[in-house]
């Protein structure tokens, strides 16, 4: 439908200031949601960036919280990777930190309740994480890298670690994971019996150890609050 | 439906989530974006919980885009009755406009050709999302850069005709009215003058940018002298209407809003003391009897 210009400002001017509003409004928006990318490649890359992404990604979503979903896996292709290898993991960090900030709430899994239980019950007590926990693998320390104020150089991983993710009380939390405590959490991430925690703990460091280590662990998750029981 | 005039309130936004929560500052009430808080949980629903136990809460969208010729998004309205149940807001409002199409999102208000086409489409649209939602929806008029050739009628007249018909409330943003006069050159008085008095329950006052060639709508600076020369005029034509102050980018502190409202409440007694001399005044709550609740 044709645009109507006069002599102040002509059609294709008027227009102009809403293809403007639309890629600055999106560009603060993943300024905000990618911080730490923003400061590795700097304000001018991240610009040109966000214009390649917009071309192959235009927005589909009611919210521009959901605008930067796919750039992590956008940035597995750009050439900014060239110079930084480890921007699209950067990328998935600072999204899924977000992605955690506003997940669903749950009644969390008490030290109590667990205490209360006898000991039949704890064949079929089945154990999840909560909805707003994630766990990622990383050959770059991209936690350290959210967390250094000044630039530096970060070397990478000579294998890649899991770094795991969650809210706890409003709060988003992040830490690095040992193999077997990552692997536990996987499988609870859709729901497991304790029983099978147990077999598979046992599978990867017998039986003995296996105790000790997920006593540990429960502990742990306890008190970080990663738990529901289902 | 009821809308009682709530008085004097800003827009909630996280920059002033500590303050509010550490102070609980007098406040009529607060608009909140529909959209920030259409999500599963955590932090931005456990302040607006907070806040909505303790001030009457409006939900203003910015994603309905009941102009598009895409179909509603039911998953969009889903949310936004869930929130609204949560919520129990006095009234909903978006704006009338589109945002997108052919499945994609521009985040933005466009405004749409002023044709007898448009105005069938979005009533029936409208209908739609009023029989979902089981309650009026109220509706803002945008401020814009562009317009179309092929409309037909004036702004004001396509929004009297499609909130009438299908039955609507207005929020009148006053700003808005003063960004698109001056875009395309048409009387701001004359648009407050043609819009029936019975359907205004909401006025949004915001500061705007002088581009030179044109205004730009950017809530980002202190209102206008001859926005608040409008909001006069508007509230000799509507009276009493809730008003809200806006302010979405450069935001201030939470106390410099503040000083916005009572400017706009000054303006409001002033008025209120012209209209209604023969009205005993309260000196505690000069402003109006909605303090008394």
């Amino acid at each position: 439908m044709p645009i109507r210009g006069d002599a102040r400002l002509s059609a294709a001017a008027r227009l102009a200031i809403y293809a403007n509003m639309y890629f600055f409004r999106i560009l603060d928006s993943l300024k905000e949601d990618f911080p730490t990318v923003l400061k590795t490649v700097g304000v001018d890359r991240f610009h040109n960036l966000v214009t390649d992404y917009l071309v192959k990604h235009p927005s589909k979503y009611w919210t521009l919280r959901n605008v930067g979903k796919a750039l992590p896996t956008f940035l597995k292709r750009h050439h900014l990777l060239r110079t930084w290898p480890f921007l699209s993991e950067l990328a998935q960090f600072e999204w899924t930190l977000l992605d955690v900030f506003d997940a669903a709430n749950v009644v969390l899994l008490s030290r109590e309740k667990l205490s209360n239980l006898k000991a039949a019950q704890w064949e079929n007590l089945k154990l999840q994480v909560v909805p707003a926990f994630r766990i990622l693998k990383s050959a770059w320390p991209v936690d350290q890298m959210r967390q250094t104020k000044r630039k530096k150089t970060f070397i990478q991983r000579t294998k890649k670690d899991h770094l795991i993710v969650w809210r706890w009380d409003l709060k988003v939390y992040y830490r690095l994971a040992h193999s077997l405590e990552a692997r536990l959490l996987k499988k609870m991430c859709n729901g497991v019996l304790f029983s099978e925690i147990c077999t598979l703990a046992a599978q990867t460091s017998g039986m003995d150890q296996a105790i000790t280590s997920i006593h540990k662990l429960l502990e742990q998750w306890l008190k970080e609050g990663l738990l529901v029981a289902v | 439906m009821d809308y009682p005039f709530l008085g004097f309130g800003v827009g909630l936004r996280t920059k002033h989530y500590g303050y509010i929560l550490k102070h609980w500052p007098q406040m009529d009430f607060f608009e909140v974006i529909s959209e920030n808080y259409m999500v599963d949980g955590g932090r931005p629903l456990h302040i607006l919980d907070e806040i909505s136990e303790r001030y009457p809460v409006v939900m203003h969208g910015v994603s309905l885009s009941i102009g598009s010729t895409d179909p509603l998004s039911k998953a969009y309205l889903k949310r936004l009755k869930e929130l609204a149940d949560r919520v129990k807001p006095a009234w909903i409002s978006d704006h009338l406009c589109w945002g997108g199409v052919g499945g994609k999102n521009l985040h933005d208000l466009l405004p749409l050709p002023y044709t007898e086409e448009t105005i069938r489409h979005v009533i029936e649209r409208l209908r739609d999302v009023q029989d979902f939602l089981g309650r009026q929806i109220v509706l803002e008029n945008v401020s814009s850069y562009i317009s179309f050739t092929d409309s037909t009628m004036t702004e004001w007249e396509f929004l009297k005709t499609i909130v009438e018909e299908a039955d609507c409330k207005i929020l009148l943003d006053i700003n808005n009215i003063y960004v698109s006069s001056f875009n395309h050159s048409f009387d701001p008085e004359t648009y407050i003058d043609a819009i029936p008095k019975d359907r205004v329950v909401q006025f949004h006052l915001a500061g705007h940018s002088n581009k030179g060639k044109y205004l730009l709508d950017t809530h980002d600076h202190p209102i206008k002298p001859v926005v608040w020369k409008l909001y006069k005029k508007a509230l000799e034509r509507f009276g009493s209407i809730t008003t809200l102050i806006e302010w979405d980018d450069h935001i201030p502190g939470f106390p410099k809003l503040q000083e916005a409202v009572e400017k706009a409440k000054n303006i409001y007694r002033g008025f209120s003391a012209e209209r209604a001399p023969q009205t005993p005044k309260d000196t505690e709550n000069p402003v109006a009897v909605y303090h008394g609740t």
